[in-house]
């Protein structure tokens, strides 16, 4: 299960002055659902269109099932894409878009037919093979654009924001099913997007990647509670981000002092005292009321602002010497809502904050 | 009491759509009156005339007031006009092919390669509409003749020995009917292929298909409209043309236009003029409605 599918080795690519990818390289192992996640113009779809073949990097490689493709056209890869707004070809029917290519590849006509109709069983849509593709809805439209590339039995299957265009309802109802049909059928996908919700609810793995360079690359989890850098912290879900200067350290622990309060947290390595660090504390992870007493990290906050979220209840308090927080609590039967100008008290223990290192540009 | 004024505003709202609608229809009314008179004027009244002249005779040099299928009779019975037809058609479909073969690298190339160049190169296809056809025709007289450029430097470089004998023939009138009706097919072509979404054409690349194939099953098929467009264009324009076989052509060159012009100003037979030009109109249309119903049922299979 440790094969390597897709590999990038130091790879940039430039355009004239402006490099969109800075010196990259990581591994996605087969059968993982590896996900490229950022903001618009970080460089992922870049990334992708290098490993399609569509792009070719300026320096680096490009190895897939351990392959070299430097060189290698798109329909020289074993690499399928989908893409954005599906591109299937309005002249075709679906069955001819998922047979297109079966047919360039000159397989029987008998094999074409029966792995067509096995895709159109996987993706659920088993009567919409004679129908044109104006005649299909967009959710349909993805789904037939997935089976026209899975047919081909691709190495690696790229999937670029496939989802964006789609509505909400429909679009969290084709992430489950995305997930499952990457389940059935273990396929390495490489799933390019820039929706945070999206990577976390589909991925393996996922890839942050910010400015051209990867900021974290791990599980979906610890992208969420171990966040390695300011940005993947920020990037993905909400977060409270406290900056100071370190004042004591040791024993696999810190105090930082932001706005002149204290803050405790866990380090993996002793720093060094007087240097800038940052901690980023979940809006959720912060305890509440008599829930907080015991807690390393204990104050005393004034409500600012209260939002009613129905399950979820968001203050904004800030302490007496002026740290300002963001606090997330279930809205349970437990929970009395507290008013504006209301006095409470906030804590969380120490393993909860994440210390961030500084970015290393 | 609050049921009764539901029923008035609705009544009313109603009536604002009805006057809505009216006035919408005058405003259209209003804005196509004008180009329907002028066509109904100067096109459909002088298409009656020239039809009910086709019914007369012509005797002594002297049109005759008459009811006669004599002159379609002639028509269909003297082999010339067939001929005529048959090579008119024929022009127009070598025509039609050159340009499209043409047209087709050229309507690419400014639609997908040429980036900051295109408005330079859109120039060029329309330059040539700011100078007389008649010039342009000359000039291919001068490019063309026996002592022509083209010639000169042929025979300059020792290609060949003695003049080809180009101008006053089919090969001419084709060459200068491409060069009129090029930006024809050009045009439309164009519009198609920077309508065509670059991703169907990566789409087909990472299914597998190169270049040539990615053409032949993605680009050309949806490219069809602008063929189409461009083809009828230049087909209908090429057969009938008329100053250019007049003026590159031999005498065995004469097209249909040539061929009802001689009839109303050398023999002034209007009567077999008018026939003749009823004839040709009604088999263009045909060849409209036949093309257009043909076009439409590939559209329609999505082959």
């Amino acid at each position: 299960m440790s094969e390597i599918d897709v590999e990038l080795i130091s790879v940039t690519k430039r355009w004239g002055n402006v490099t969109a990818v800075k010196d990259m390289s990581f591994q996605v192992k087969k059968g993982e659902f590896c996900s490229l996640l950022g903001p618009s113009g970080c460089g992922k779809t870049t990334v992708m269109r290098m490993i399609s073949g569509f792009e070719q990097p300026t320096e680096g490689a490009v190895r897939i099932a351990g392959e070299d493709m430097t060189g290698k056209k798109p329909f020289q890869r074993p690499t399928n894409l989908v893409f954005q707004h599906h591109a299937l070809f309005p002249h075709l029917t679906v069955a001819e878009n998922i047979a297109f290519g079966l047919k360039i590849k000159k397989l029987p006509r008998e094999d074409i037919r029966r792995r067509v109709a096995d895709m159109l069983e996987l993706i659920h849509l088993p009567d919409v093979g004679d129908r044109k593709i104006s005649q299909i809805s967009g959710g349909q439209r993805q789904r037939i654009a997935l089976a026209r590339a899975l047919v081909n039995e691709p190495t690696v299957l790229l999937l670029d924001e496939p989802l964006s265009a789609l509505d909400l309802k429909l679009r969290e109802q084709m992430q489950l099913e995305l997930k499952r049909i990457q389940n059935e059928i273990g396929t390495t996908f490489v799933f390019v997007t820039h929706d945070q919700k999206e990577a976390l609810t589909m991925s393996d793995v996922i890839a942050v990647i910010n400015g051209g360079v990867i900021e974290q690359m791990a599980s979906s989890s610890d992208i969420y509670e171990r966040p390695k850098t300011e940005f993947v912290a920020g990037f993905i879900g909400e977060t409270n981000l406290l900056k100071g200067r370190i004042v004591k350290a040791g024993g696999g622990a810190m105090t930082l002092v932001c706005e002149g309060e204290e803050i405790h947290v866990q380090v993996d390595r002793t720093p060094e005292i007087g240097a800038h660090c940052s901690v980023s504390i979940r809006p959720e992870m912060i305890a509440w009321g008599s829930g907080a007493s015991d807690r390393t990290n204990l104050f005393t906050a004034t409500v600012r602002e209260m939002i009613y979220q129905g399950n979820v209840v968001h203050y904004r308090v800030v302490t007496d010497k002026g740290l300002e927080f963001g606090v997330d609590i279930t809205n349970s039967s437990g929970h009395r809502i507290a008013a504006e100008g209301e006095r409470v008290k906030i804590g969380w223990p120490v393993e909860r904050g994440v210390a961030l290192m500084e970015v290393s540009a | 009491m609050m049921r009764s004024a539901a029923g008035d505003t609705a009544t009313l709202a109603a009536d604002g759509a009805r006057l809505f609608e009216r006035r919408r229809r005058n405003r259209i009314f209003g804005l196509i009156a004008p180009g329907t008179f002028w066509l109904f004027v100067f096109f459909a009244v002088p298409m009656v005339i020239v039809l009910r002249a086709s019914f007369n005779s012509f005797v002594d040099a002297q049109v005759v007031q008459n009811f006669t299928f004599a002159n379609y009779e002639r028509i269909f019975t003297e082999s010339l006009y067939a001929k005529i037809l048959f090579k008119s058609l024929l022009t127009g479909l070598a025509v039609t092919l050159l340009c499209l073969l043409l047209g087709y690298p050229v309507a690419h190339f400014i639609a997908r390669k040429a980036k900051r160049n295109k408005e330079i190169l859109f120039l060029g296809l329309i330059i040539p509409f700011w100078t007389s056809l008649v010039v342009r025709t000359y000039a291919w007289k001068i490019l063309l003749g026996s002592s022509g450029v083209l010639n000169y430097y042929l025979m300059d470089i020792g290609l060949i020995d003695s003049p080809l004998k180009i101008l006053y023939s089919t090969t001419a009138v084709v060459i200068g009917l491409v060069h009129v009706f090029l930006p024809f097919m050009i045009l439309p072509l164009y519009a198609s292929i920077e309508n065509l979404d670059d991703s169907l054409q990566e789409a087909a690349q990472d299914m597998g298909a190169n270049r040539v194939q990615t053409f032949l099953k993605v680009v050309l098929p949806l490219t069809m409209p602008g063929v189409a467009t461009g083809c009828m264009l230049t087909f209908l324009m090429t057969v009938n043309s008329f100053l250019t076989p007049d003026i590159l052509g031999g005498a065995g060159d004469a097209m249909i236009s040539n061929v009802i012009q001689s009839e109303f100003f050398g023999t002034f037979n209007w009567p077999f003029g008018s026939a003749l030009a009823i004839v040709f109109l009604v088999f263009a249309l045909s060849f409209v409605v036949i093309y257009n119903r043909m076009f439409n049922l590939e559209q329609d299979e999505g082959k």
